[in-house]
């Protein structure tokens, strides 16, 4: 397992990498997801002062 | 040419959200597990070239979404057909994320390749270049507040930078770089042993879910933010 | 296709051809500069090229390293035709290697010697697991070192 997580020496390089790459990924993705949720509950409550 | 958007469309692209959301991360999972403990190191890399496996996808995701903001914004300049104003808005922050990935993660691999984490040649420059074009795309349509000219201008700006586009993909045959020329082309065979080329295409599928993923989720945030601001006006 | 759409598309067709040839000429006139570092050929080439500071890259000749204590380095580099001295004071990278691309920052002496104070080891295009280097070399198939 050690040996694993050394990944021949390169153990930062590697784990960085992967580790801004998927954390990244997923922040993005919760933000997108964060704003759709916020401007669909703005839309209905201008639909609602419309109606 | 005129397509247009029912509501039984979104509806659809909304029910297929969780899908989407599983077959991403199921493919991140089986691509992780290949990339990380089947593949075996380089002769000469060593483990190091396993930073392959996210930033080739992450390169190839950051020329494409553009190819296809670019194209999609063609289009909506010649028909006006607003839904390629909406395709366009919806991708260009997923392929700005994948262009600052691949930026990144090749700067991580070029501290323990090439001795230097950045240098100023042909292939790295204009890669950020494209970083900058993204960013210039997102912030110019954000920045004006007449949406009409500010979709006229971010769209000419992604058609003129859409030159930029070749460059990337051929400064390494044109011009000595210090970055190397590709190990996968069309006409020979790949550079890549087939060890190496299985867990690079499971993270570029599992990178292509994740762009289709979120492009849609933006294309709803996008069409309903269009909603807000012709009801505001 | 209606007119409106018509004129658009030929509007739009024409503008690309302009900004096309536009990048065209300064992608040109940049060549020199967009070049990141010379080959020994190149390099010999280039007149007043002495006491500029510029990249040269190629090949680490074979048996051509030496080293005179642990930071002072002599090689040579090559591209199958010139071959130019390098002097290097300083770390090399892992992957410096004889028979292996790299790329020297430095100046060009009158004594035709490169003497660099940066080196960068330059990767090739090729991935292999090293079991499949071992297989190649052993069936005389491996055209590499």
């Amino acid at each position: 397992m050690n040996e694993f997580l050394d990944m021949g020496g390169y153990a930062i390089f590697i784990w960085s990498s992967y580790g801004i790459f998927f954390f990244s990924l997923i922040i993005f993705f919760l933000i997108n997801i964060s704003n759709l949720r916020k401007y669909e509950k703005i839309f209905s409550k201008t639909k609602n002062k419309i109606e | 040419m005129y397509i247009k958007i029912k509501n039984n469309h979104i509806e659809f692209i909304k029910s297929a959200n969780p899908y989407l959301i599983f077959a991403t991360i199921f493919a991140f999972v089986i691509g992780l597990y290949y990339s990380l403990f089947q593949s075996p190191p380089d002769y000469i890399q060593g483990d190091s070239m396993r930073i392959m496996y996210i930033h080739v996808p992450s390169a190839w995701f950051a020329l494409m979404t553009y190819s296809i903001l670019a194209g999609s914004c063609v289009l909506w300049f010649i028909t006006r057909n607003p839904l390629f104003n909406v395709v366009a808005r919806s991708i260009a922050q997923v392929g700005m994320v994948f262009t600052l990935m691949s930026l990144i993660t090749g700067s991580i691999w070029g501290k323990p390749t090439w001795g230097v984490w950045w240098v100023w040649d042909a292939r790295l420059t204009s890669m950020l270049i494209l970083f900058f074009l993204y960013i210039a795309y997102i912030f110019l349509w954000q920045a004006i507040s007449n949406k009409e000219l500010a979709s006229k201008i971010s769209a000419a700006l992604a058609i003129i930078g859409f030159i930029n586009i070749p460059i990337i993909k051929f400064s390494v045959d044109w011009w000595n770089t210090l970055h190397q020329p590709a190990s996968i082309s069309k006409l020979s065979a790949p550079s890549i042993d087939e060890s190496m080329l299985i867990p690079l295409f499971i993270m570029t599928a599992a990178c292509f879910l994740f762009l289709v993923t979120v492009s849609l989720i933006r294309f709803r945030l996008v069409l309903i933010e269009n909603k807000i601001l012709r009801t505001s006006n | 296709m209606s007119s409106l759409v018509k004129s658009r598309l030929i509007k739009f067709l024409l503008s690309l051809i302009i900004v096309s040839i536009a990048v065209l000429i300064i992608i040109f006139n940049l060549r020199d500069n967009i070049i990141y570092f010379y080959g020994p050929t190149e390099l010999l080439k280039i007149s007043d090229k002495q006491g500029q500071i510029m990249r040269l890259g190629g090949l680490v000749s074979v048996d051509s390293f030496q080293n005179e204590t642990d930071s002072i380095f002599y090689f040579s580099i090559t591209d199958g035709e010139n071959e130019i001295d390098v002097k290097y004071e300083g770390i090399l990278p892992n992957l410096f290697a004889e028979d292996k691309g790299v790329v020297v920052e430095g100046v060009y002496m009158n004594d035709g010697r490169f003497i660099a104070n940066k080196v960068l080891a330059k990767h090739d295009e090729n991935y292999m697991p090293p079991e499949v280097i071992e297989t190649l070399k052993k069936s005389g198939k491996w055209q590499g070192e």
